[in-house]
Protein backbone atom coordinates (compact mmCIF):
# COMPACT_ATOMS: atom_id res chain seq x y z
CA UNK A 1 0.00 0.00 0.00
CA UNK A 2 1.98 2.97 -1.20
CA UNK A 3 -0.79 5.51 -1.22
CA UNK A 4 -3.75 6.28 1.00
CA UNK A 5 -7.08 4.70 0.11
CA UNK A 6 -9.08 7.47 -1.35
CA UNK A 7 -12.28 5.48 -1.12
CA UNK A 8 -12.04 5.40 2.65
CA UNK A 9 -12.59 9.11 2.78
CA UNK A 10 -15.09 9.11 -0.05
CA UNK A 11 -18.76 8.77 0.46
CA UNK A 12 -20.06 5.78 -1.48
CA UNK A 13 -23.53 6.83 -2.53
CA UNK A 14 -26.29 4.34 -3.26
CA UNK A 15 -26.31 5.17 -6.95
CA UNK A 16 -22.61 4.29 -7.26
CA UNK A 17 -23.13 1.07 -5.33
CA UNK A 18 -26.02 0.09 -7.60
CA UNK A 19 -24.06 1.01 -10.75
CA UNK A 20 -21.04 -0.99 -9.59
CA UNK A 21 -23.26 -3.94 -8.83
CA UNK A 22 -24.72 -3.89 -12.32
CA UNK A 23 -21.26 -3.56 -13.82
CA UNK A 24 -19.95 -6.59 -11.93
CA UNK A 25 -23.06 -8.59 -12.85
CA UNK A 26 -22.33 -7.83 -16.52
CA UNK A 27 -18.62 -8.64 -16.22
CA UNK A 28 -19.47 -11.88 -14.41
CA UNK A 29 -21.64 -12.87 -17.38
CA UNK A 30 -18.69 -12.27 -19.69
CA UNK A 31 -19.95 -8.96 -21.03
CA UNK A 32 -17.87 -5.84 -21.48
CA UNK A 33 -18.38 -2.74 -19.43
CA UNK A 34 -18.66 0.84 -20.66
CA UNK A 35 -15.97 1.71 -23.20
CA UNK A 36 -14.82 4.72 -21.19
CA UNK A 37 -14.21 2.76 -17.98
CA UNK A 38 -10.59 1.51 -17.86
CA UNK A 39 -11.22 -0.53 -14.68
CA UNK A 40 -14.12 -2.33 -16.37
CA UNK A 41 -11.96 -2.96 -19.45
CA UNK A 42 -9.19 -4.43 -17.31
CA UNK A 43 -11.60 -6.69 -15.42
CA UNK A 44 -13.25 -7.78 -18.66
CA UNK A 45 -9.87 -8.65 -20.19
CA UNK A 46 -9.06 -10.64 -17.06
CA UNK A 47 -12.32 -12.57 -17.26
CA UNK A 48 -11.77 -13.30 -20.96
CA UNK A 49 -8.27 -14.55 -20.24
CA UNK A 50 -9.54 -16.85 -17.47
CA UNK A 51 -12.15 -18.33 -19.78
CA UNK A 52 -10.08 -18.94 -22.90
CA UNK A 53 -6.81 -19.71 -21.09
CA UNK A 54 -4.57 -18.99 -24.06
CA UNK A 55 -0.90 -18.33 -23.46
CA UNK A 56 -0.31 -14.64 -22.83
CA UNK A 57 0.57 -12.39 -25.72
CA UNK A 58 4.19 -11.34 -25.85
CA UNK A 59 5.07 -7.80 -24.93
CA UNK A 60 5.57 -5.49 -27.83
CA UNK A 61 8.58 -6.57 -29.84
CA UNK A 62 8.53 -10.06 -28.36
CA UNK A 63 8.20 -13.35 -30.15
CA UNK A 64 4.62 -14.52 -30.58
CA UNK A 65 3.73 -17.47 -28.40
CA UNK A 66 2.66 -20.65 -30.16
CA UNK A 67 -1.11 -20.78 -30.26
CA UNK A 68 -1.79 -24.47 -30.61
CA UNK A 69 -1.52 -25.22 -26.90
CA UNK A 70 -4.17 -22.69 -26.07
CA UNK A 71 -6.67 -23.40 -28.74
CA UNK A 72 -7.23 -26.95 -27.60
CA UNK A 73 -7.30 -26.43 -23.85
CA UNK A 74 -10.88 -25.31 -23.51
CA UNK A 75 -12.08 -28.08 -25.76
CA UNK A 76 -10.16 -30.68 -23.83
CA UNK A 77 -11.60 -29.43 -20.57
CA UNK A 78 -15.10 -29.49 -21.94
CA UNK A 79 -14.74 -32.97 -23.36
CA UNK A 80 -13.24 -34.25 -20.12
CA UNK A 81 -16.14 -32.83 -18.21
CA UNK A 82 -18.62 -34.28 -20.65
CA UNK A 83 -16.92 -37.65 -20.43
CA UNK A 84 -16.86 -37.51 -16.64
CA UNK A 85 -20.53 -36.73 -16.48
CA UNK A 86 -21.35 -39.45 -18.97
CA UNK A 87 -19.40 -41.98 -16.94
CA UNK A 88 -20.94 -40.96 -13.66
CA UNK A 89 -24.44 -40.94 -15.08
CA UNK A 90 -23.92 -44.21 -16.86
CA UNK A 91 -22.60 -45.81 -13.70
CA UNK A 92 -25.54 -44.45 -11.82
CA UNK A 93 -27.94 -46.07 -14.21
CA UNK A 94 -26.01 -49.31 -14.24
CA UNK A 95 -24.83 -49.35 -17.84
CA UNK A 96 -22.01 -51.81 -18.27
CA UNK A 97 -20.23 -49.65 -20.84
CA UNK A 98 -19.44 -47.03 -18.22
CA UNK A 99 -17.19 -49.29 -16.23
CA UNK A 100 -15.06 -49.98 -19.24
CA UNK A 101 -14.54 -46.29 -19.90
CA UNK A 102 -13.06 -45.56 -16.52
CA UNK A 103 -9.84 -47.53 -16.48
CA UNK A 104 -7.07 -47.30 -13.88
CA UNK A 105 -4.70 -44.54 -14.87
CA UNK A 106 -7.21 -42.88 -17.17
CA UNK A 107 -8.29 -39.27 -16.76
CA UNK A 108 -11.58 -40.29 -15.18
CA UNK A 109 -10.05 -42.75 -12.78
CA UNK A 110 -10.00 -40.33 -9.82
CA UNK A 111 -13.74 -39.77 -10.30
CA UNK A 112 -14.40 -43.50 -10.32
CA UNK A 113 -12.19 -44.07 -7.30
CA UNK A 114 -13.86 -41.34 -5.30
CA UNK A 115 -17.43 -42.16 -6.19
CA UNK A 116 -17.24 -45.89 -6.66
CA UNK A 117 -14.48 -47.38 -4.52
CA UNK A 118 -15.92 -50.86 -4.97
CA UNK A 119 -15.97 -50.54 -8.74
CA UNK A 120 -12.44 -49.17 -8.65
CA UNK A 121 -11.30 -52.30 -6.79
CA UNK A 122 -12.97 -54.51 -9.39
CA UNK A 123 -11.38 -52.64 -12.29
CA UNK A 124 -7.96 -52.85 -10.69
CA UNK A 125 -8.41 -56.56 -9.98
CA UNK A 126 -9.49 -57.08 -13.57
CA UNK A 127 -6.29 -55.48 -14.82
CA UNK A 128 -4.19 -57.54 -12.44
CA UNK A 129 -5.82 -60.69 -13.76
CA UNK A 130 -4.97 -59.62 -17.30
CA UNK A 131 -1.38 -59.12 -16.22
CA UNK A 132 -1.36 -62.45 -14.38
CA UNK A 133 -2.66 -64.19 -17.49
CA UNK A 134 0.05 -62.58 -19.59
CA UNK A 135 2.68 -63.60 -17.03
CA UNK A 136 1.47 -67.20 -17.13
CA UNK A 137 1.63 -67.12 -20.92
CA UNK A 138 5.14 -65.74 -20.76
CA UNK A 139 6.21 -68.44 -18.30
CA UNK A 140 6.71 -65.99 -15.45
CA UNK A 141 4.89 -67.78 -12.62
CA UNK A 142 6.27 -65.58 -9.82
CA UNK A 143 4.96 -62.46 -11.46
CA UNK A 144 1.63 -64.18 -12.10
CA UNK A 145 1.36 -65.15 -8.42
CA UNK A 146 2.11 -61.58 -7.33
CA UNK A 147 -0.66 -60.24 -9.56
CA UNK A 148 -3.09 -62.89 -8.36
CA UNK A 149 -2.36 -62.11 -4.72
CA UNK A 150 -3.06 -58.43 -5.35
CA UNK A 151 -6.26 -59.19 -7.19
CA UNK A 152 -7.42 -61.51 -4.42
CA UNK A 153 -6.85 -58.81 -1.79
CA UNK A 154 -8.94 -56.38 -3.83
CA UNK A 155 -11.77 -58.85 -4.31
CA UNK A 156 -11.93 -59.79 -0.64
CA UNK A 157 -15.10 -58.38 0.84
CA UNK A 158 -16.66 -57.38 -2.50
CA UNK A 159 -19.70 -59.51 -3.08
CA UNK A 160 -21.13 -58.75 -6.50
CA UNK A 161 -21.66 -60.84 -9.61
CA UNK A 162 -18.64 -59.17 -11.22
CA UNK A 163 -16.49 -59.91 -8.18
CA UNK A 164 -17.56 -63.57 -8.19
CA UNK A 165 -16.75 -63.85 -11.90
CA UNK A 166 -13.32 -62.34 -11.35
CA UNK A 167 -12.72 -64.62 -8.39
CA UNK A 168 -13.56 -67.65 -10.55
CA UNK A 169 -11.06 -66.40 -13.16
CA UNK A 170 -8.50 -65.90 -10.44
CA UNK A 171 -8.95 -69.43 -9.11
CA UNK A 172 -8.71 -70.88 -12.59
CA UNK A 173 -5.39 -69.12 -13.04
CA UNK A 174 -4.20 -70.28 -9.62
CA UNK A 175 -5.05 -73.86 -10.46
CA UNK A 176 -2.86 -73.63 -13.53
CA UNK A 177 -0.04 -72.21 -11.44
CA UNK A 178 -0.28 -74.71 -8.57
CA UNK A 179 1.88 -77.42 -10.06
CA UNK A 180 4.80 -75.23 -11.03
CA UNK A 181 6.14 -77.79 -13.49
CA UNK A 182 3.05 -77.64 -15.66
CA UNK A 183 3.54 -74.03 -16.65
CA UNK A 184 3.87 -74.11 -20.42
CA UNK A 185 7.16 -73.02 -21.81
CA UNK A 186 5.84 -70.91 -24.60
CA UNK A 187 2.76 -69.49 -26.18
CA UNK A 188 -0.31 -67.93 -24.63
CA UNK A 189 -2.54 -70.02 -22.43
CA UNK A 190 -6.12 -70.07 -23.64
CA UNK A 191 -8.21 -69.40 -20.57
CA UNK A 192 -11.97 -69.22 -20.58
CA UNK B 1 -19.84 -21.13 -4.59
CA UNK B 2 -18.85 -21.77 -8.20
CA UNK B 3 -22.35 -22.65 -9.07
CA UNK B 4 -25.29 -20.72 -10.31
CA UNK B 5 -28.07 -23.10 -9.40
CA UNK B 6 -27.15 -25.28 -6.39
CA UNK B 7 -30.75 -26.36 -6.04
CA UNK B 8 -31.07 -27.38 -2.36
CA UNK B 9 -33.04 -30.50 -3.26
CA UNK B 10 -30.34 -31.55 -5.69
CA UNK B 11 -27.69 -30.97 -3.03
CA UNK B 12 -29.69 -33.03 -0.50
CA UNK B 13 -30.07 -35.87 -2.98
CA UNK B 14 -26.37 -35.79 -3.80
CA UNK B 15 -25.47 -35.75 -0.10
CA UNK B 16 -27.64 -38.83 0.41
CA UNK B 17 -25.67 -40.69 -2.24
CA UNK B 18 -27.74 -40.05 -5.36
CA UNK B 19 -25.08 -40.36 -8.05
CA UNK B 20 -27.05 -38.67 -10.78
CA UNK B 21 -27.53 -35.66 -8.52
CA UNK B 22 -23.82 -35.73 -7.67
CA UNK B 23 -22.93 -35.80 -11.37
CA UNK B 24 -25.23 -32.88 -12.06
CA UNK B 25 -23.64 -30.89 -9.24
CA UNK B 26 -20.18 -31.75 -10.55
CA UNK B 27 -21.08 -30.47 -14.00
CA UNK B 28 -22.52 -27.33 -12.48
CA UNK B 29 -19.62 -26.55 -10.18
CA UNK B 30 -16.61 -27.35 -12.34
CA UNK B 31 -16.50 -24.48 -14.86
CA UNK B 32 -16.68 -21.86 -12.10
CA UNK B 33 -14.06 -23.71 -10.08
CA UNK B 34 -11.72 -23.72 -13.05
CA UNK B 35 -12.02 -19.95 -13.41
CA UNK B 36 -11.61 -19.53 -9.65
CA UNK B 37 -8.42 -21.58 -9.56
CA UNK B 38 -7.05 -19.83 -12.64
CA UNK B 39 -7.74 -16.46 -11.01
CA UNK B 40 -6.20 -17.47 -7.69
CA UNK B 41 -3.17 -19.41 -8.93
CA UNK B 42 -2.46 -17.86 -12.30
CA UNK B 43 -0.43 -19.57 -14.96
CA UNK B 44 2.47 -21.88 -14.36
CA UNK B 45 4.69 -21.22 -17.31
CA UNK B 46 2.31 -20.35 -20.11
CA UNK B 47 -0.59 -22.56 -19.14
CA UNK B 48 -3.30 -22.94 -16.56
CA UNK B 49 -2.82 -26.71 -16.48
CA UNK B 50 -1.96 -26.80 -12.78
CA UNK B 51 -4.82 -24.52 -11.83
CA UNK B 52 -7.18 -26.70 -13.87
CA UNK B 53 -5.89 -29.83 -12.17
CA UNK B 54 -6.52 -28.23 -8.80
CA UNK B 55 -10.09 -27.42 -9.86
CA UNK B 56 -10.59 -31.13 -10.55
CA UNK B 57 -9.15 -31.98 -7.15
CA UNK B 58 -11.61 -29.59 -5.55
CA UNK B 59 -14.48 -31.21 -7.48
CA UNK B 60 -13.47 -34.59 -6.17
CA UNK B 61 -13.10 -33.28 -2.62
CA UNK B 62 -16.59 -31.77 -2.88
CA UNK B 63 -18.03 -35.10 -3.99
CA UNK B 64 -16.13 -37.00 -1.31
CA UNK B 65 -17.23 -34.68 1.46
CA UNK B 66 -20.83 -34.27 0.31
CA UNK B 67 -22.20 -36.93 2.69
CA UNK B 68 -20.78 -34.87 5.57
CA UNK B 69 -22.55 -31.69 4.46
CA UNK B 70 -24.72 -30.70 7.39
CA UNK B 71 -28.21 -29.26 6.97
CA UNK B 72 -27.11 -25.85 8.29
CA UNK B 73 -24.28 -25.38 5.80
CA UNK B 74 -25.22 -23.77 2.47
CA UNK B 75 -23.69 -25.60 -0.49
CA UNK B 76 -21.90 -22.51 -1.90
CA UNK B 77 -20.18 -21.92 1.45
CA UNK B 78 -19.29 -25.60 1.62
CA UNK B 79 -17.65 -25.53 -1.83
CA UNK B 80 -15.95 -22.23 -1.14
CA UNK B 81 -14.47 -23.56 2.10
CA UNK B 82 -12.98 -26.56 0.30
CA UNK B 83 -11.69 -24.36 -2.53
CA UNK B 84 -10.06 -21.91 -0.12
CA UNK B 85 -8.36 -24.72 1.75
CA UNK B 86 -7.02 -26.50 -1.31
CA UNK B 87 -5.89 -23.28 -3.00
CA UNK B 88 -4.02 -22.32 0.18
CA UNK B 89 -2.42 -25.77 0.31
CA UNK B 90 -1.48 -25.58 -3.37
CA UNK B 91 0.12 -22.14 -3.24
CA UNK B 92 3.42 -23.25 -1.72
CA UNK B 93 3.87 -25.92 -4.37
CA UNK B 94 2.35 -24.26 -7.40
CA UNK B 95 3.91 -20.99 -8.32
CA UNK B 96 1.30 -18.42 -7.46
CA UNK B 97 0.38 -15.45 -9.54
CA UNK B 98 3.52 -13.36 -9.62
CA UNK B 99 2.01 -9.96 -9.35
CA UNK B 100 3.21 -7.17 -11.57
CA UNK B 101 3.32 -4.01 -9.60
CA UNK B 102 0.95 -1.56 -11.24
CA UNK B 103 2.64 1.41 -9.69
CA UNK B 104 6.15 0.74 -10.86
CA UNK B 105 7.93 1.30 -14.13
CA UNK B 106 7.42 3.90 -16.77
CA UNK B 107 3.78 4.19 -17.84
CA UNK B 108 4.38 3.17 -21.43
CA UNK B 109 5.95 -0.11 -20.29
CA UNK B 110 3.03 -1.27 -18.17
CA UNK B 111 1.15 -3.05 -20.93
CA UNK B 112 1.45 -6.51 -19.42
CA UNK B 113 0.85 -9.42 -21.72
CA UNK B 114 -0.75 -11.64 -19.10
CA UNK B 115 -4.03 -10.09 -17.87
CA UNK B 116 -4.21 -12.45 -14.91
CA UNK B 117 -0.76 -11.49 -13.73
CA UNK B 118 -1.61 -7.84 -14.18
CA UNK B 119 -4.79 -8.31 -12.18
CA UNK B 120 -2.86 -10.04 -9.44
CA UNK B 121 -0.88 -6.85 -9.04
CA UNK B 122 -4.03 -4.77 -8.89
CA UNK B 123 -5.86 -7.14 -6.54
CA UNK B 124 -2.82 -7.01 -4.27
CA UNK B 125 -3.78 -3.43 -3.49
CA UNK B 126 -7.10 -4.55 -2.02
CA UNK B 127 -7.99 -6.18 1.26
CA UNK B 128 -8.27 -9.96 1.24
CA UNK B 129 -12.06 -9.79 1.52
CA UNK B 130 -12.37 -7.30 -1.34
CA UNK B 131 -10.10 -9.45 -3.49
CA UNK B 132 -12.14 -12.56 -2.84
CA UNK B 133 -15.36 -10.69 -3.64
CA UNK B 134 -14.01 -9.49 -7.01
CA UNK B 135 -12.73 -12.97 -7.88
CA UNK B 136 -16.10 -14.51 -7.10
CA UNK B 137 -18.09 -11.75 -8.81
CA UNK B 138 -16.04 -11.39 -12.01
CA UNK B 139 -13.99 -14.55 -12.47
CA UNK B 140 -16.59 -17.03 -11.24
CA UNK B 141 -19.61 -14.93 -12.16
CA UNK B 142 -21.64 -15.18 -8.96
CA UNK B 143 -24.24 -12.61 -8.00
CA UNK B 144 -23.80 -10.48 -4.89
CA UNK B 145 -26.33 -12.71 -3.10
CA UNK B 146 -24.44 -15.87 -4.04
CA UNK B 147 -21.13 -14.36 -2.96
CA UNK B 148 -22.74 -13.39 0.34
CA UNK B 149 -23.90 -16.98 0.87
CA UNK B 150 -20.45 -18.32 -0.01
CA UNK B 151 -18.66 -15.94 2.33
CA UNK B 152 -21.25 -15.96 5.09
CA UNK B 153 -21.96 -12.23 4.88
CA UNK B 154 -24.93 -10.18 3.68
CA UNK B 155 -25.40 -9.20 0.04
CA UNK B 156 -25.32 -5.57 1.19
CA UNK B 157 -21.87 -6.13 2.69
CA UNK B 158 -20.75 -7.70 -0.58
CA UNK B 159 -22.01 -4.67 -2.54
CA UNK B 160 -20.26 -2.27 -0.21
CA UNK B 161 -17.03 -4.27 -0.40
CA UNK B 162 -17.07 -4.48 -4.18
CA UNK B 163 -17.77 -0.76 -4.55
CA UNK B 164 -14.87 0.02 -2.23
CA UNK B 165 -12.66 -2.28 -4.26
CA UNK B 166 -13.65 -0.61 -7.52
CA UNK B 167 -13.18 2.83 -5.99
CA UNK B 168 -9.68 1.84 -4.99
CA UNK B 169 -8.86 0.58 -8.49
CA UNK B 170 -10.27 3.77 -9.99
CA UNK B 171 -7.70 5.80 -8.09
CA UNK B 172 -4.98 4.17 -10.19
CA UNK B 173 -3.75 5.86 -13.34
CA UNK B 174 -4.90 4.29 -16.60
CA UNK B 175 -1.36 3.21 -17.36
CA UNK B 176 -1.32 1.07 -14.23
CA UNK B 177 -4.40 -0.71 -15.53
CA UNK B 178 -2.54 -1.47 -18.73
CA UNK B 179 -5.21 -0.11 -21.02
CA UNK B 180 -3.54 2.96 -22.43
CA UNK B 181 -0.32 1.49 -23.69
CA UNK B 182 -0.15 1.03 -27.42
Amino acid sequence: MTEPHREESEELDLATIARDDQLLDALGRGEHGPADDPVAATLAAWRTDLVDGRPPRPRRGGVPAPAQVASTRAGRGASRLAAAVIVVLALATGLAVAGRRAEPGGPLWPVTRALYPELAQLRSAEQELVRARAAVGAARPDEARRQLERARRRLTGVDTADARRLLADLEALESVLEPATTVPERGPVPFR
Amino acid sequence: MMTTSADPQLVRRAARGDRVAAATLLADVRPGLIRYCRARLGRAGDTYAQADALADEICLAVLRDLPRLGPGMPFPAFVHGIALRLVAEARPTIRGVAAESPAEGPPHRTAVADPTRRLAGLLGLLSEAQREILVLRVAVGLTAEQVGTALGISAAAVRLGQSRALARLRTLPGSALGVVAA
